[in-house]
Order: structure tokens, then C-alpha cells, then sequence
């Protein structure tokens, strides 16, 4: 009897496993996808404009995870008029806590409550927006595969806002529709393309020279294309220039008295 | 018939080629990559201003025309060798060539940072200790005092003084403790004599003494952040930042001095969605206030008074800011001698709006003294031509509704300020 119902276990595990996933479940698992417990990253932001005119600027990064939350720390290296700017915030996956964040102003030498952000503002003058960087809340969206443009190695999975609560998709998002380009082993998106709720303005997102760093598949350039009636409006392209994963970090770092202090 | 063939080309082309074209916006794109810079090495740095302002009226003593030629320099350098070690030396010089200020040349920020260990830092020098949640109203900042020598129109990154002092904090998690000594008095800077916002233009045959407190000055902070806000209990025993006048019945003549106090308060803020609201109480054991005239006291008495500020900043998109703090200040054992109302009120607003990508920032403030009868209204914007570089102009008006407005000496000084900003 017990050989049977271990049979039967076995047998249902494995059709769990092996079932194709919904599209849902794969953005579940690209959101879930493990990257460390801990990781500083330090890199370069470059804005171009349509006169191709760069700007750039200069970020470390510390960002730990506590059970299912995320603390991190910001702080700008460049520009010269920025530099030692840093934010602090604590991102809580329970959506019904609110988000804490504060920056300091190196200027004022003050550290300043912020409100709960615009998640579909820029960051720092960029194109990705700060839902882009830190991951949208996947419950927002139904996601179906466009199995045409699907292959062997890559999902194409398109999201349009949750028909339960459209509006508030896009009030928080910005966007109207978003399809996205995921890779069956990493569990990454390596391309999407995003319309935004206001004009004719689209967004598109690569994700490129993806290394294992410490075991885990990272991006080391995004770059995020904004185009209006398809012609280019602006650019930004993110380069991780040191990234690692699981080093120790102290608690002290993500306190608001430690802003504008060394970071990493 | 053949009408009806373009017609289904064409849909069929409309539908085909954006498919083709949009494919190219996911080309990789290239770019001269930037290497990381060396983070542990020096930082120098340095900030070059260069204001002119144009008054668009004739005052008291002074013509229409430029009021200010001001050329500014910071310069310095910053160095973080370890996790536990941070130090910073800077000067400032400046120098304007019409009669708005002084020339200038002093040490500004200039410390070391100390972790003695994760959680207990010293640190030592010139430095600003901002502790309020008011950017406007100088309650609960009690540390550094302010250059107040052009009302209204000090940039926030010259309105704070450092002053030598030293700061043991400890780092706790949600919560810290902060202890503070002063090396040194500093006082706000006012215009002086023959200076077009001189305050005391009216007492200057008889004001003919400035006297310079010499006392230690010491304060003490308790902080918490919570889920919801922030909250700090703070208490200083320091001077207040702006003189008052006093007689010298000896010598016969009215001179400036400073009078030492014991201010004990909370701050906090409350984040409500994408507004902050902001607080400060404070109670002062004893404030220098203006004495009735004729007053046998002479021209000031002293009186606890306590100070409110309430303030909101809301921000509905990440490009508008919008900003309101009212302040009372209430004298406790108000009485005939004293010649300010019992109660008095300002009110600070102002809104800003980025476009271009924050290239360009455009604002507008307006400040309200309920009692004195006076407003400021500004109007402003800021083009940053690079990263370093920043155009700014503004215009200022000052409106005095009464001879005994707060601002009635400054009421013809509206004008036009020109500025251009270099950070290296």
C-alpha cells in the first residue's frame, strides 16, 4: 500500500514538473528568480539624447534581501553636482506595507523623508523608469504566450493589464501593454518592448553580454530605447562595471545615519 | 478594382513592415564605455558661481542698476580610504564687486569622519548639523547659524554656516543618538553697515558695537524611523543666531549681543502616499524679542516664547514638487512691554516643475509674515546647459504693506539675479 501511494506521489510530482507552465508562472519564476541574498554593484548610466549628445552617471549600489523584502542603498559617484546624493529604501514584498525611502543631500547635509515613489517616474533623467529597474508587481498584468514568436530557447510572452483592475495597471505602471522576451534557462528577460499609456511613445528594453557572476546569470548592459511615432527619442544604457553577489554586508549600511558615508 | 488592390497593399504593408522596423530598436547599441572611476582615490572638487543681480528701483542710498557682482569659489577635496574613515577640507572665497556683501574667505566644510566602530562614529571639524525637518524656518536647527546678508535670495547650498564642532552618533537600526559640542560661536551673517539689506539701517548712528559671545554651545538628538515617519527629540543650549539690541546706559550707545538659550523640542514627519507632512515644536526658556517703544526695559526684553512649524511637500509625479510650511512663533508672558504681537505667523509656499529630463527647472515661492504685513515672491528657473554647468535667473519682489512691515526697508529692493554655476 505505501509502495502505491509512493507511486502515485511520484507520478503526480512529475507531471507538476514536467506540464508546460502557464505564462503567468514563467513571469512568476523570472520574478522569483534568485539573485543572491546580498549584492554591491557599481556602474555607469549613460543618457543620449536624439542629438546623440551623452550624459552619464556614476552609481554603487548595496542591496541585501531579508526574507522576502528588499533594503538598498544608492549613492551617486558623478556628476560632480550630485555626487554623494544617495537614496535609501526598503521595499516590502507584502503589498500591503508601504515602502520606506529617504535621501541625503549632501548639500543641505540632510537626510529627507521622500514619499511613497512614482514608480513610473525616471530614474535619475534615464528611460527606465523606477518599476523598470526594481521589477513590476506581476499581478497587475495577464500574461499570454504569442506562441508564433516563441521558440526552443525563448518564451515571447505578452502582458496586458490585469482585466480585473486595468486602471490601476496602468496608473502604476504607465503602460498599456508589454511584451516580453524571456530566456528558458536563465529565467531572464532579455528583451521587451513596453507602450506607454500617453502618446504614441514605445520602449525597448535589451538586456545583453549576460555572465555568471557567483553562479548567477546577470546582465552586464541594458539599454532601454524610447521612440515616438518610431522615431528614437532618447536613450539610456546601464553597464555593470563590478558586480557581486553574497558578500557580507553590515546592517548599519541601510540606516538612514550611515547615508552619504562610504558604501561599498 | 485596382483601387481596391492599393487599397489591400497598403493594410497589408501597414500590418508587415513596423514588425520589421521595431525589431532594429532592440539593436545593441555602442558607446564609448566609461570606465568606473577610482572611488578610494582623493575627489578634489570645486563649485564656481558667477551672480549679477540688476535692482529695478531707486532706495534708500542706492540708484537702479547692478546691486551685485559676485564672483564665488569653493574648492576642496574629499577622501574615504576605508569603510571608517571619511575626511573633507574645503575653502570658499568670494568677492562682489558692488555692495550687496563682503568679500569672503574662509575654511568651509572640513572634518574626519571617525567609525570608531559600526555603530559609533565621531566626527570632528567644520561641518552642518541639519536636524530640523524645516528647510525655511530656523527652530530646531540649532547648530549652524545662517547667511542671511541677501534676504530671500542665499542659494541653499550657501545658507547653512559650518562651525567647528564635534559629533558622537551612535548607528542604531531604527533609532539613533546623537551628543554635540561646539568649538566655536558662529552667528548668522547679516549686512552691515552701508549694506543694501543693512536691518539695522535705522539704529546705525547709535548701534556702534558688536559684542561676540565666547560660551560653549551644546546639543543632544534622539531619533527613530518608523514604518510611517520619522521622529526626533532634540534639546540645545545655545545662542540665538540673530543679535539683539541692546543700550549701554555707561557708554551711552546701542550695541548688538547674543543671548544664550535652552531649546527643547520634537520634529517628526508623517509619509501619507506621496505627501510628507512635516512638524516642529520647540519651547525656548528665553528669547530675545522687541520691546514696546519708550519701553523702560530698553529696546528688547526677553520672554519664552514656543515655536510650530507644519509643513507639507507633495509630489503628484516625479517632475512637480509642491511645498508649504507655516510657522508660529507664541511669547509666553506676553505683556505691554513686549513690541510684537503675541502671536506671529509666516507662511512659505513654492512649486516646482522639471522638464527636459530635469534639465530645465522651473519654480515659483511666495512667503507670507502674518503680523509684519510683508510678502516675498519669487519667481525662478534653471537651465543646465551640461552636467556641470546651470543657467539660473530669478525674479524677486519684496512688498511691505506699513511703515513697521518686517520687510518695509527692503520693500524698493525688487530685482532681477542672474547666475551661472560651474561644479568640477
Amino acid at each position: 500500500m505505501k509502495t502505491k501511494i509512493l507511486t502515485l506521489v511520484l507520478a503526480l510530482t512529475s507531471t507538476l514538473t514536467y506540464a508546460a507552465p502557464s505564462a503567468f508562472e514563467v513571469m512568476q519564476a523570472v520574478d522569483n528568480r534568485y539573485i543572491g541574498d546580498t549584492r554591491t554593484q557599481s556602474g555607469v548610466l549613460t543618457l543620449i539624447d536624439k542629438n546623440k549628445n551623452q550624459k552619464t552617471r556614476e552609481l554603487v549600489e548595496v542591496s541585501r534581501k531579508i526574507n522576502a523584502d528588499d533594503q538598498s542603498v544608492t549613492q551617486v559617484i558623478s556628476p560632480a553636482e550630485l555626487t554623494g546624493t544617495s537614496f535609501l529604501s526598503y521595499n516590502y514584498d507584502d503589498v500591503q506595507s508601504q515602502d520606506e525611502s529617504w535621501i541625503y543631500l549632501p548639500q543641505l547635509a540632510k537626510v529627507k523623508r521622500l514619499a511613497v515613489s512614482d514608480r513610473k517616474g525616471y530614474f535619475l533623467g534615464s528611460d527606465f523608469t523606477y518599476n523598470d529597474l526594481a521589477g513590476m508587481e506581476i499581478s497587475l498584468f495577464d500574461y499570454q504566450f504569442d506562441t508564433k514568436r516563441s521558440s526552443e530557447k525563448e518564451w515571447v510572452i505578452d502582458a496586458y493589464p490585469s482585466k480585473t483592475d486595468t486602471q490601476k495597471a496602468i496608473d502604476e505602471t504607465g503602460y498599456t501593454r508589454v511584451t516580453y522576451w524571456v530566456d528558458k534557462d536563465k529565467k531572464l528577460v532579455t528583451k521587451a518592448q513596453f507602450w506607454l499609456e500617453d502618446g504614441d511613445r514605445v520602449k525597448y528594453f535589451r538586456a545583453s553580454n549576460i555572465v555568471q557572476k557567483d553562479g548567477i546569470w546577470t546582465p552586464l548592459k541594458l539599454q532601454m530605447i524610447l521612440t515616438r511615432n518610431r522615431q528614437v527619442q532618447h536613450s539610456s544604457i546601464y553597464e555593470v562595471k563590478i558586480v557581486k553577489y553574497n558578500v557580507q554586508v553590515k546592517d548599519h549600511v541601510f540606516t538612514t545615519r550611515y547615508l552619504g558615508k562610504k558604501i561599498n | 478594382m485596382s483601387k481596391k488592390i492599393v487599397l489591400i497593399l497598403i493594410v497589408f504593408l501597414a500590418f508587415t513592415q513596423p514588425n520589421a522596423e521595431e525589431r532594429d530598436f532592440f539593436e545593441e547599441l555602442e558607446i564609448q564605455s566609461q570606465s568606473e572611476s577610482r572611488r578610494n582615490a582623493v575627489r578634489v572638487f570645486s563649485t564656481i558661481k558667477e551672480t549679477v543681480s540688476y535692482s529695478l528701483n531707486d532706495r534708500k542710498g542706492f540708484k537702479e542698476g547692478i546691486s551685485q557682482a559676485r564672483s564665488y569659489v569653493r574648492l576642496g577635496m574629499e577622501a574615504q580610504p576605508g569603510p571608517h574613515l571619511k575626511y573633507r577640507l574645503s575653502g570658499v572665497y568670494a568677492e562682489d564687486l558692488s555692495h550687496t556683501y563682503h568679500s569672503d574667505l574662509e575654511l568651509a566644510d572640513s572634518y574626519i569622519d571617525w567609525g570608531i566602530s559600526d555603530k559609533v562614529w565621531l566626527k570632528s571639524g567644520r561641518q552642518t548639523i541639519a536636524w530640523g525637518q524645516s528647510d525655511f524656518f530656523q527652530i530646531l536647527d540649532r547648530a549652524n547659524s545662517r547667511d542671511m546678508r541677501e534676504f530671500g535670495l542665499v542659494g541653499a547650498d550657501e545658507l547653512r554656516i559650518p562651525v567647528a564642532a564635534t559629533k558622537l552618533s551612535y548607528l542604531g537600526n531604527r533609532w539613533g543618538m546623537d551628543a554635540v559640542i561646539l568649538h566655536e560661536v558662529r552667528v548668522n551673517k547679516l549686512a552691515s553697515q552701508g549694506k543694501e539689506f543693512d536691518f539695522f539701517r535705522d539704529l546705525r548712528p547709535a548701534l556702534t558695537e558688536e559684542r561676540t559671545p565666547s560660551d560653549t554651545e551644546w546639543m543632544m538628538r534622539l531619533s527613530a524611523n518608523m514604518a510611517f515617519g520619522d521622529a526626533s527629540l532634540i534639546y540645545a543650549n545655545s545662542f540665538e543666531d540673530n543679535p539683539y539690541v541692546a543700550h549701554d546706559p555707561q557708554k551711552g550707545n546701542l550695541y548688538l549681543n547674543y543671548l544664550k538659550t535652552q531649546t527643547v523640542g520634537v520634529s517628526g514627519n508623517i509619509v501619507l502616499d506621496r505627501a510628507v507632512l512635516k512638524a516642529e515644536l520647540a519651547y525656548n526658556n528665553q528669547s530675545s524679542l522687541r520691546a514696546k517703544q519708550g519701553s523702560i526695559s530698553g529696546p528688547t526684553v526677553f520672554k519664552p516664547t514656543t515655536n510650530l512649524m507644519l509643513g507639507v511637500e507633495y509630489a503628484p509625479n516625479s517632475d512637480r514638487f509642491i511645498m508649504v510650511e507655516a510657522s508660529n512663533t507664541y511669547v509666553n508672558n506676553h505683556d505691554e512691554s513686549v513690541g510684537v504681537s503675541e502671536s506671529q505667523s509666516a507662511i512659505i509656499s513654492s512649486l516646482t516643475q522639471e522638464f527636459l529630463r530635469d534639465e530645465l527647472k522651473l519654480f515659483v515661492s511666495w512667503g507670507h509674515w502674518f503680523e509684519e504685513k510683508s510678502d516675498l515672491i519669487r519667481i525662478g528657473g534653471e537651465y543646465a546647459l551640461t552636467d556641470d554647468i546651470k543657467l539660473g535667473i530669478d525674479y524677486i519682489d519684496y512688498r511691505a504693506s506699513d511703515e513697521n512691515a518686517l520687510l518695509e526697508p527692503f520693500k524698493d529692493h525688487d530685482q532681477i539675479k542672474t547666475q551661472l554655476t560651474i561644479n568640477i
